[in-house]
């Protein structure tokens, strides 16, 4: 960088101009293909929880406790691989069981019951109140953190489980449980009436994000070396939740380009004062929120946003609208929209594209294709 | 254990959950009109407690003129919120609760880089002055109970912010619209309530008693920073969820129990385990009454 520039910006106040151009060049180019590549193994190790989590979103449940399932696996893998002095494949092994134990037990206290928010003000509730007892257990290492975890996590082994874990929320989407999944999450209610074991569906679910996220947990743990209580807290949860949330709720892509703005965009971001980011940082979700309010990716062309707005359209969409309604109307001259206004000319084609049942039926013409529930014909 | 040291361990708790109480009102308040949690309450609690140094720092050195500008600014955040994250979703649950947070995200960590992060010393109305209340202050190690107008001014401020909501909400126009916009905003909209305008009045509401908790912490605690209202929020949650969603009553008493609780943790020598109490007795409502120790049972099934 010329420092004569640099110096001639200088004087057009007292900020400090060539320190900000030399600490962003430097954030720029002074990184390496070594740092890059560590920031990515981090957010593939995230990705594994979230795609956890992303299962849960998929059979309708909600967390704000991850952190929590995170945390417990991580230090049991802790105590295998430290207090037990065992293996890392073991811990491991441990720590998985450890988030299905976990898994197990949100959904015995608090996925049983509970529905959308109060479950995840119930798994919130839960984190913290885990997240206590570590803080006041000694054998733990209390508020010290636990220290000690050997460096065992190499990237390849991120790499494999994620691998691993993406193939099985892939598998896991198209098998029969999947399918009742998705059922649930869509009416819990129609989805036990047609038989489907409810309760056991949510328990896989819990159980197999459990399972993923007890995997990143130990991964975790032998990444960053020692744990500390704090770090479980509600932040993390949030970053979790972020991911399917801004990518699309509902889609297996949008959790990974999600989880990528989640974890890549404060680092772009960054100026030598992380609050400034933090800052930008709320921005950016605020106004994700506003502009994509179902997610980059989402699963449905973004019609209505709000749960009332949404159930309002989908009512619209279904209710049985009957073909002589358009006809008449534009023979008053009403309406106002095009193709609407000229009869004779074409509209009646226009018209039933707009209704969708130009599917070449004249007597779905008659009925509305619509009106068999949406979604044109069969 | 001495009697005297309990019973002022549960005077303390009685001000400090009087804080918990008024921010659960203000929560409640936005929970029952627009069934959204609004994570950034704990910004408007922050930006009130902050507007009284404001007013100190620009040389108004008095603590009522200050109160007035604290909450002033937390009506206008209150506004804020309401107009860049809460009216573009629509209702939508998750997204207002994300873009609450960002904006949580945006205006404590802008107060962040303004004060650098250090907890501001605050001012005092007035010099607290300790009334004895039980026993003889000249019998050295007797049993002493002291109260002091400080805390006495918070109780009865909490009490009289509860009753003013309750009659708020039951008494006047604007707080039936209030509770018909909570019951459905369509029904609302059907007999002619403004149903954007109630919700704005609402949010203004809430923030205003944000405003008055943040600046009430910060006279109890001598000292505010810009995470406060993170701190404070978690806790009106607590007291939200166990005094069960719609019930403003039930918020005052279940505050100054949780106030109690932690009070008489910290003094029995059992502070680490003060949070857990609190959390666990949540988990516990939620199991086994999700509707709250004072709620409706309706209203779980209902919820969206």
């Amino acid at each position: 960088m010329d420092p004569i520039s640099a110096d001639f910006l200088a004087r057009f106040g007292d900020i400090d101009l060539q320190k900000i151009w030399r600490d962003l060049y430097l954030h720029y180019t002074g990184v390496t293909w070594a740092f890059l590549f560590d920031l990515l193994t981090d957010y593939s190790l995230y990705l594994i929880s979230a795609l956890g989590l992303y299962v849960l979103f998929f059979a309708g449940q909600v967390s704000l406790g991850h952190a929590g399932i995170v945390g417990v696996s991580a230090y049991i893998a802790g105590i295998v691989s430290v207090k037990l002095g065992l293996s890392f494949y073991v811990a491991l092994l441990a720590a998985g069981l450890a988030g299905m134990l976990t898994g197990f037990v949100f959904w015995y206290l608090v996925g049983l019951r509970l529905t959308l928010f109060y479950l995840a003000i119930g798994t919130f509730a839960i984190t913290e109140a885990l997240q206590t007892l570590a803080l006041n257990s000694d054998y733990l290492g209390a508020a010290l953190g636990f220290h000690g975890i050997p460096l065992a996590t190499k990237w390849y082994h991120v790499f494999i489980i994620l691998g691993l874990v993406m193939f099985a929320v892939w598998r896991l989407e198209q098998s029969r449980f999947g399918l009742a999944m998705r059922a649930i999450r869509d009416n819990p209610t129609v989805a036990g009436a047609m038989g489907i074991n409810v309760a056991r569906t949510k328990l896989l679910a819990w159980l197999f994000a459990g399972f993923c996220t007890g995997l990143a947990g130990c991964l975790h743990a032998h990444r960053v070396t020692i744990l500390t209580p704090p770090e479980f807290s509600i932040l993390m949860s949030i970053n979790f939740v972020l991911a399917p949330l801004l990518g699309g709720l509902r889609t297996f892509w949008g959790t990974i380009i999600g989880g990528a703005i989640v974890w890549w965009l404060p680092w772009i971001t960054t100026t030598d004062d992380p609050r400034w980011r933090l800052a930008l940082y709320g921005v950016i979700l605020v106004a994700l929120m506003v502009f994509r309010p179902q997610g980059i990716f989402p699963a449905t062309p973004t019609r209505t946003t709000g749960f009332r707005g949404d159930q309002a359209a989908r009512a619209r969409s279904v209710a049985p609208r009957p073909a002589a309604w358009s006809i008449s109307r534009s023979r008053e001259g009403g309406g106002g929209r095009p193709g609407i206004t000229a009869p004779g000319t074409g509209f009646a084609f226009e018209r039933r594209t707009i209704f969708g049942y130009a599917c070449g039926d004249p007597n779905h013409a008659a009925a509305g294709c619509r009106a068999n529930g949406g979604g044109g014909c069969s | 254990m001495q009697f005297g040291f309990l019973v002022e361990q549960v005077l303390i708790g009685i001000a400090t959950g009087a804080i918990y109480a008024i921010i659960a009102v203000g929560l409640n308040l936005i929970f029952g009109t627009m069934n959204v949690l609004n994570m950034a309450h704990g910004s408007a609690i922050m930006i009130g407690s902050f507007g009284v140094l404001l007013s100190y720092y620009v040389g108004v050195e008095n603590f009522w003129i200050g109160c007035a500008v604290g909450i002033v600014l937390a009506f206008l955040t209150g506004l804020l919120v309401e107009r860049v994250a809460v009216r573009p979703m629509k209702g939508n649950w998750w997204n207002t609760k994300i873009a609450t947070i960002g904006m949580a995200f945006v205006l404590e960590n802008l107060v962040t880089v303004i004060t650098e992060g250090r907890p501001q010393l605050y001012p005092r109305p007035f010099n607290p002055v300790y009334y004895v209340v039980y026993g003889d202050i000249k019998t050295p190690g007797g049993t002493l109970i002291e109260i002091s107008n400080i805390q006495l001014m918070l109780i009865a401020l909490s009490i009289l912010m509860v009753v003013g909501m309750v009659l708020f909400l039951y008494r006047t126009a604007t707080g039936k619209a209030i509770r018909v916009v909570a019951q459905s905003p369509d029904i609302a909209r059907c007999v002619g309530i403004d149903v954007k305008r109630t919700i704005v009045v609402g949010f203004a509401v809430s923030a205003t008693l944000a405003g008055i908790a943040g600046i009430l912490n910060g006279v109890t605690f001598g000292s505010t920073y810009s995470f406060i209202g993170f701190q404070l929020i978690l806790k009106g949650i607590v007291v939200l969820i166990v005094a069960g969603i719609g019930n403003m009553r039930g918020c005052l008493w279940v505050g100054m129990l949780l106030g109690v609780i932690e009070s008489l943790s910290v003094g029995l020598g059992e502070s680490t385990y003060r949070d857990f109490i609190a959390y666990s007795g949540m988990v516990l409502v939620l199991v086994f009454r999700p509707w709250g120790l004072f709620g409706e049972e309706g209203r779980v099934q209902r919820e969206v």
